[in-house]
């Protein structure tokens, strides 16, 4: 099974999250993992970069529903950047785009946490 | 085509007919660029809107709609123009439909459909039809000029929409094809899902890290975050997970209470306000997916609403009733696994405590001038509830004694060491064994129940003589063989150990005498059983003792007899322990 990594870069009030390899069942800790210690740190603007993300299975994305709640809750949100079509596709198949906003780019994803 | 046509008009007509040409000339034009422009298109609104917007154009109308047929006599409106967004979608039953243009004011029948489109001012109605097959109607209202709709204006607009017909019906197939596949996508990802989590269930052990996983699943795939799961332990529900703000404490326990009552759910359900779990529906429940391991129901996961707000439907109800019985073969194995890792933990716990139990029995007999003595223990299980020792007082004295623990296993063996712990503790020098026996009994009475209790014999003999004494709480009488092969059973004594406080004991004396021997043995030789629940009993001990007492050592007399007992029912420790204490007065 290949790998999955994340990395992290922190703006003023946003971080982005950049995923790459495979999230799957077994790599979802991991990216869990990342995402509680962002809450701990009381990160609640978070960008999810998936440019170098190449699979993202149903585990995946239950995780960001795992969180959205409590994150929404706190005036914050996720938004996601960067999706391949592949992994787009996916997100489109189970519905997310009608809860998550999704981004070109992590720019444009960083101006709309600024204008809100 | 405007090639012909214009040498044609040069040639033969008059200004009047040319006039009338010309239009006609425009309309073919008009219906030859609709025409070419439908069929490359494949998407349905851009077809429903080409052919609402061009003639609305050309002739000034200022509404239309498309009503399609969604299925026999039922027809949803797919497009409007210039009419309120809420009637779109709407459906609406036309019985009998004309195959022919109409006009809706001139209508002489009175139906709904009449009304509803007359409601909003839709004046002409063509009917949409491919290859005898009514496949809907194009409507447009008034025009602006509030003329009337001319003969050739109704031939242009019929012939539209016999063009229009063959573009919708293929972009139809063009959509259902796509839902099919998006479709197909869909439970090509449901497959997915149910494989990847099947592999990670494989190397899963713990009852909290299947349930993650599970969780995981279900909110990427189903877009639920509001859910619970219970599962059954002894016939009662008792919530193991729970994800979302939305079932509070108080909630999930009416929930339960409510779940307790109902019978098992073996069918996942989906729930609304009409049905039987109404009470579960309001309180956010929408759907119940059963658990289930060999048709047997183990728990049940309660979904609440999807976050898109889209309804949970038949077609999730595969995916989701394989996952609650993947989740709970996973669970089942998981907690095989703890019992076999718990079973081999307390297996080698009881391999320890045998160790020890068994250093409480004399590993070796001590040598007594002119006396032979052998005594052995074989428990039943790992630890056993069987007591013998032999104590040493002085020179001429020893002790010997033989005691039986009620029950077996790690109980018996805890109150056989409160017992042997006891008896060493005594002091031989100051008690009578009456006494001492009698301070056992308070000892035992006071730290267990009553259905805990010893059987108990302790014998003093002095070796100089072959005098003994000896008290019997209840044990099975050891017999004295005496030199004329007679058997005599030491009894005297009182009660079993334990059931009584401040009971008192009789003491007995005897005199074992040169070539005699006195054998104590436990319950577990004389009810040994054969294959017909015959008790192997003590008439067969005091017949084996009497036959062979003489020519033999106490270790051969002793190991003799366990012999016998194996042949008389095979494994005699299979239920119980067997233990042995012999000693004989020999000639030295």
């Amino acid at each position: 099974m290949s790998g999955f990594d994340i990395s992290r870069s922190d703006f003023d009030n946003i971080t982005a999250l950049h995923l790459s390899g495979f999230l799957d069942a077994h790599t979802v800790p991991v990216f869990e993992d990342a995402i509680q210690s962002l809450l701990k740190e009381d990160i609640y603007n978070i960008i999810v970069n998936m440019q170098k993300l190449d699979y993202i299975s149903s585990a995946g994305l239950g995780v960001f529903m795992g969180f959205i709640e409590e994150i929404r809750e706190k005036g914050g949100d996720i938004k996601l950047s960067n999706l391949s079509s592949k992994v787009y596709k996916v997100f489109d198949l189970l519905g997310f785009p009608a809860l998550f906003e999704i981004y070109e780019n992590e720019d444009t994803a960083k101006s709309k946490f600024n204008n809100s | 085509m405007s090639h012909h046509l214009e040498s044609f008009k040069e040639r033969n007509l008059t200004k009047i007919q040319t006039e009338e040409l010309d239009r006609r000339h425009i309309e073919l034009l008009a219906l030859f660029e609709i025409s070419q422009s439908l069929s490359s298109s494949l998407n349905l609104k851009s077809i429903l809107d080409t052919i609402l917007l061009v003639p609305m154009g050309r002739m000034m109308i200022s509404r239309g709609l498309v009503l399609l047929q969604d299925e026999a006599y039922e027809y949803k409106i797919k497009n409007i123009k210039g009419l309120p967004y809420s009637i779109l979608e709407k459906q609406i039953h036309i019985s009998s439909y004309p195959d022919h243009p109409i006009f809706i004011s001139k209508t002489e029948k009175s139906e709904d459909w009449i009304s509803f489109l007359s409601d909003y001012h839709i004046e002409l109605l063509l009917p949409l039809i491919s290859k005898h097959n009514q496949r809907g109607f194009i409507g447009y209202g008034s025009k602006l000029s509030k003329q009337p709709y001319s003969d050739e204006e109704i031939e242009f607009l019929s012939s539209l929409s016999n063009i229009a017909v063959q573009s919708i019906e293929n972009a139809i197939v063009f959509e259902e094809l796509n839902s099919v596949n998006r479709e197909l996508d869909k439970k090509i990802q449901e497959l997915n899902t149910l494989f990847e989590i099947g592999k990670e269930f494989n190397h899963i052990f713990e009852q909290e890290g299947i349930l993650k996983q599970l969780s995981y699943s279900l909110m990427g795939q189903m877009l639920i975050n509001q859910f619970f799961i219970a599962l059954k332990t002894d016939d009662t529900l008792k919530i193991v997970y729970k994800k979302g703000s939305l079932f509070t404490t108080e909630k999930l326990n009416k929930c339960m209470a409510f779940c307790n009552q109902i019978a098992d759910i073996l069918q996942p359900v989906i729930l609304n306000e009409n049905n039987q779990y109404e009470q579960l529906y309001r309180m956010g429940v929408r759907a119940i997916i059963p658990m289930n391991i060999q048709n047997e129901n183990g728990g049940y996961i309660f979904l609440g609403d999807k976050l898109d707000k889209s309804e949970i439907n038949n077609n999730n109800l595969d995916f989701l009733t394989t996952l609650g019985n993947m989740t709970m073969i996973s669970i089942e194995n998981a907690r095989l696994f703890k019992e076999t890792l718990e079973k081999q933990t307390l297996e080698e716990e009881l391999n320890l405590a045998k160790n020890i139990q068994q250093r409480l029995l004399p590993s070796k007999m001590p040598d007594i001038a002119n006396f032979d003595i052998h005594g052995f223990n074989l428990a039943s299980k790992q630890v056993g509830g069987d007591y013998f020792d032999v104590i040493r007082l002085n020179k001429h004295t020893y002790i010997l004694t033989i005691a039986d623990v009620s029950g077996k296993g790690m109980p018996a063996s805890l109150l056989m060491s409160n017992l042997q712990a006891g008896l060493k503790t005594l002091s031989f020098e100051n008690n009578t064994l009456a006494e001492i026996t009698l301070k056992l009994n308070n000892l035992i009475h006071s730290n267990t129940s009553i259905e805990k209790y010893i059987t108990f014999f302790i014998l003093k003999i002095n070796t100089s003589n072959g005098k003994i004494e000896y008290v019997n709480a209840g044990h099975n009488p050891p017999l004295l063989i005496a030199a004329d092969n007679s058997c005599r059973k030491l009894e005297k004594g009182g009660i079993i150990l334990g059931m009584m406080k401040d009971v008192s004991f009789e003491t007995g004396y005897d005199t074992l005498s040169r070539g005699e021997c006195i054998t104590m043995f436990t319950d577990g030789v004389t009810e040994a059983m054969d294959e017909n629940n015959t008790e192997f009993g003590e008439e067969s001990v005091i017949k084996y003792f009497q036959n062979h007492f003489r020519n033999q050592s106490c270790e051969q007399l002793n190991y003799g007899l366990l012999e016998q007992l194996k042949s008389f029912c095979g494994d005699p420790t299979k239920s119980d322990d067997v233990t042995i204490l012999t000693i004989k007065s020999v000639d030295e």
